[in-house]
């Protein structure tokens, strides 16, 4: 039996709830990541992560075989993420602070060294424009290509690439700020 | 490749693109240029720091079952196809424009359009009417196209239209809404002409007496839209974040089962501590 995305997604067209789940399977650890590095609350993420495949479900009809199914499966998780965080935006003034959970008070040191890393790296990221942010994350966690992330988005392979420069500059801003300060 | 080429590329050059890629002339250059080795350094940092943030993490346990209970929510493919037989639907660019209420055994499979939006917009009609008639859904977010009305019948309509889920309505409180008070046989008239039943809610207008009143397409589909909008409590509240939708609104689907509270009207899950849906806003339409 073919089992690439796109065969099971033609089962998912005829309403194969089974098709679906094995889909959702397959892709559920990647959308959390991604909505996660974008919206940073694990519950918003998970709120997100659960709207993408309903949506999946609901447009099902709407795919056009001429997209491959990890890309459009990518453009509503994007488009949802960047929709979300932008509405968070409005409904709080403010600009976005860290949110990554602090170490258990008995954590090992390396841990802790560590979670200081990724502590600096989520509040330098948290100052990068969402959709900066988003073609980074699409870049890192999936490995995804510029075409790919420009079919995702809906941009030029141009664009892509200065989303990627502004961002890493921004990033490597911060973390120098980060590193003088904390040496 | 010059030390300004690398530098570029650095800039925007992705750590699994190098995995992917190589990049061995860049890699070269790098190697051997004292002008680009604290850049490669600086870069070779940051990414690791990336790489190592950046990465696919574990969905939390039950994500997929809260999906797929999601899911069941959803109206069947069958349920669909009932609908279908039952219902004809056209659209207009603005929305829908006329929906006939037949029985299912005149099937008519005349509805289908070849045009994109209004394709999108019937199918999403369907799935909306589907949910409603399944006890699904209270409300329904559909654009109408009305235009063909005269203004007085788009007047009646529109005052039809407030009237919420699971109630009914005189002849003659309709009258009095739209500034007419001894116009209830006028009013009866338009609401024989409503282009789009059961989406503006002309059933739910009944005699003063008591009495059903009459109906388009027969008092048997009027009897049975009401007994339906009478077995189903039309709101839902989330007994976590005290959040009340209405039935059928997008928030409303994501409620966990044993989170779900039914309400009958919304004045009652309000006096409990339940707060409106922000996008459904159950207290604010029928106020």
């Amino acid at each position: 039996m073919d089992c690439s995305d796109e065969a099971l997604f033609a089962h998912v067209q005829q309403g194969d709830r089974q098709a679906f789940g094995l889909l959702v399977q397959r892709y559920q650890d990647r959308v959390y990541s991604i909505a996660r590095k974008v919206l940073y609350h694990p519950q918003d993420a998970q709120d997100a992560t659960q709207q993408a495949f309903l949506q999946v479900w609901q447009k099902r009809q709407a795919y056009s075989p001429q997209w491959r199914f990890r890309p459009w499966l990518y453009r509503i998780v994007a488009n949802l993420c960047i929709d979300e965080y932008r509405r968070q935006q409005r409904r709080q003034a403010a600009p976005p602070e860290c949110l990554a959970a602090l170490p258990a008070p008995d954590a090992p040191e390396q841990d802790y060294a560590h979670q200081e890393c990724r502590r600096a790296l989520e509040a330098a990221l948290a100052h990068v424009p969402v959709e900066a942010r988003m073609v980074l994350v699409l870049c890192y966690v999936d490995g995804l290509s510029y075409g790919e992330v420009a079919r995702v988005r809906g941009i030029s392979v141009q664009t892509v690439k200065s989303q990627l420069r502004r961002a890493k500059t921004l990033l490597r801003q911060r973390l120098e700020a980060y590193r003088e300060v904390k040496p | 490749m010059t030390c300004e080429q690398a530098q570029q590329l650095l800039a925007q050059l992705t750590w699994p693109q190098v995995q992917t890629h190589g990049y061995t002339a860049l890699y070269r250059h790098v190697q051997h240029c004292g002008n680009c080795q604290p850049h490669w350094q600086h870069w070779r940092q940051t990414e690791a720091q990336l790489a190592m943030f950046l990465t696919v993490e574990p969905a939390p346990t039950g994500l997929w079952e809260k999906v797929m209970t999601t899911m069941q929510t959803e109206v069947t493919p069958a349920a669909r196809a009932d609908i279908r037989r039952s219902v004809v639907l056209e659209m207009s660019p603005q929305g829908i424009q006329r929906l006939v209420l037949q029985d299912a055994a005149q099937a008519d499979d005349t509805l289908a359009s070849a045009d994109p939006p209004a394709a999108a917009l019937w199918d999403r009609a369907l799935t909306q009417l589907a949910e409603y008639f399944h006890g699904e859904r209270s409300i329904f977010q559909l654009p109408v196209d009305i235009h063909d009305c005269t203004p007085f019948e788009r007047e009646v309509l529109a005052a039809t239209a407030t009237v919420p889920y699971g109630e009914v309505r005189s002849y003659k409180w309709l009258a009095e809404r739209v500034g007419r008070p001894g116009a209830a046989r006028a009013i009866g008239n338009a609401l024989h002409n409503n282009p789009v039943p059961v989406i503006i809610p002309c059933h739910r207008i009944v005699k003063s007496d008591g009495g059903l009143g009459g109906y388009a397409f027969g008092t048997a589909w009027k009897t049975r839209l009401l007994a339906l909008e009478q077995a189903t409590a039309p709101f839902v509240g989330c007994s976590s974040t005290r959040i009340l939708c209405y039935r059928g609104c997008r928030h409303e689907r994501r409620v966990r089962e044993g989170n779900r509270i039914h309400f009958a009207s919304w004045r009652d899950a309000l006096a409990v501590g339940y707060r409106p849906c922000k996008v459904c806003q159950p207290a604010d339409q029928d106020a």
